[in-house]
């Protein structure tokens, strides 16, 4: 039926007023005659109002002689119509046409630009650049090139990491991204060398400074190892003015490192198996529509629900979401190892901790495994003792 | 029995025995109703009468009248007719 109407619409239908003695017999006539009606209400008695395509109104003309109804046209409808109504108001036509154009033609300038993501150059300098690289208010969109505009600006503004030129309507958006600064070393300020670390020192290479620990010292972290204060005491006869200086130097120094791990003989617990099932479902307003209808396949199961929003305008929330869920099969496992393999798999684990900790230049000297023996049987508990040698200086300013 | 009779006859068994829908072997009207706002009639005879309380069809199986109020046709062609409004009752006259 909507088809049906919309084909109507184009090709133009009436409405109109059958009078008669037996507009019945009008009707079936019709019929009879190929016509198709459709909306037929009766008004009175023996008046009908009915609305028929414009095609086939010649063809009513011989069927209400034949049934001595008569009929008027009450109401001209459809796209034949209307142009004939567009065609006798020729300036609104005219208006129309240049509205549509007009908006047309000013959408293909450029009439906003705005810079985003700049803090140490001002937007004005930007645009500045921009507009000698052609990018200016008014400028025709069709001219305007992006990637040449990108590449100008970042080479006229070298503090400029990334430039990103986008459309959007008649708004172009100038993105920057800047070079963070790296903060300048403070060379010239006075440090002292400190301990990061708890250790043994093994080897003292002062650069600058004066070492104020010894080799086979124990440090606690914080503490000075190469003072930026040397004492006055040797170079004799100068005044006790101390001297301020940037100590530096490396300290290379003994550290242990622990790392525990345990392992169940008997190990019980849930894994993926793998498999997973998703299921869309379409939300509009309050009803909740399944797209694809299946029941969940799994017994024990993880579900991960992902929404998708359209974006909402101010306050107006669209009231369609659609949202995923997938699950994840999950099965229920038990594993019995034996003695060796639970000690294999604590010592992985306590491994696995104690590298955590240890930087990565640092030199593994010495590494100790033992067992814990503990109460519980089925349980398997291993210690790592680990020792490197690393340097542990850290200059800090004062 | 006369001929016609017996033609009937054979066209219903065959109907039955090959399991047709009788409103196509048989050139019946099927009636749709839907609640009480619409009804479809397919295989009319065209209409003898059409007012907004009642509408009357003429079938192969009778008269088929149509009571209700506002009662109007949304559409209608040679094999279906669609009426719209408060359906308050569909009878069927052999009779008619």
């Amino acid at each position: 039926m909507p088809v049906f109407n919309f084909v109507s619409y184009l090709i133009g239908y009436v409405i109109i007023l059958v009078e008669g003695d037996s507009p019945e017999k009008f009707i079936n006539l019709a019929l009879g005659n190929g016509v198709v009606l459709w909306d037929i209400t009766s008004i009175g008695k023996d008046r009908l109002l009915v609305k028929v395509r414009l095609s086939a109104v010649r063809t009513l003309r011989q069927v209400a002689r034949k049934t001595h109804c008569r009929f008027w046209i009450q109401k001209r409808m459809g796209i034949p119509f209307l142009y004939l109504r567009i065609k006798r108001r020729k300036s609104m036509a005219l208006g129309i046409v240049i509205f549509v154009l007009g908006l047309y033609f000013l959408s293909s300038f450029v009439w906003f630009i705005e810079v985003t993501g700049n803090r140490h150059y001002s937007s004005a300098e930007v645009l500045g650049v921009a507009a000698e690289a052609g990018l200016k208010q008014g400028v025709l969109k069709k001219q305007l090139k992006p990637k040449i505009i990108e590449k100008v600006i970042q080479e006229c503004l070298p503090d400029i990491s990334w430039v990103g030129v986008t459309v959007k309507g008649t708004k172009v958006v100038v993105e920057t991204v800047e070079k963070t600064q790296v903060k300048k070393e403070k060379n010239e300020n006075h440090a002292h060398v400190i301990a990061k670390k708890t250790g043994i020192v093994k080897e003292i290479l002062v650069i600058n400074g004066q070492a104020v620990v010894r080799e086979e010292d124990t440090v606690v972290p914080g503490q000075i190892l190469i003072s930026g204060t040397p004492e006055q005491g040797q170079s004799a006869g100068e005044a006790k003015k101390p001297l301020y200086v940037h100590a530096k130097g490396i300290v290379s120094a003994r550290v242990w490192y622990n790392g525990y791990g345990e392992a169940y003989l008997k190990e019980k617990g849930q894994r993926y198996t793998g498999r997973t099932a998703t299921r869309l479902i379409l939300k509009i307003g309050f009803k909740e529509l399944r797209i694809n209808p299946s029941g969940i396949p799994f017994t024990k199961y993880k579900k991960e629900v992902t929404r998708k929003i359209l974006p909402s305008w101010r306050s107006f929330k669209p009231p369609v979401e659609l949202i995923k869920q997938k699950y994840y099969e999950l099965e229920n496992y038990e594993s019995v190892l034996s003695r060796e393999e639970a000690r294999q798999k604590a010592r992985q684990k306590a491994w696995a901790k104690v590298k955590k900790q240890i930087p990565e230049q640092a030199g593994i000297i010495r590494q100790e495994t033992e067992e814990i023996a503990g109460k519980q049987e089925e349980l398997v508990r291993i210690r790592i003792l680990v020792e490197t040698k690393e340097d542990i200086g850290l200059e800090k300013t004062f | 029995m006369n001929r016609r009779d017996m033609a009937k006859h054979l066209k219903q068994k065959v109907s039955e025995v090959l399991e047709l829908p009788g409103d196509i072997v048989l050139d019946l009207p099927k009636v749709t109703l839907i609640g009480d706002v619409k009804a479809f009639i397919e295989n009319h005879r065209g209409i003898l009468e059409y007012t907004t309380s009642r509408v009357r069809i003429y079938t192969t199986a009778g008269e088929l009248t149509v009571h209700g109020d506002k009662l109007r046709i949304r559409s209608i062609v040679l094999e279906e007719i669609c009426i719209e409004g408060e359906i308050k009752g569909i009878i069927l006259n052999k009779d008619g």
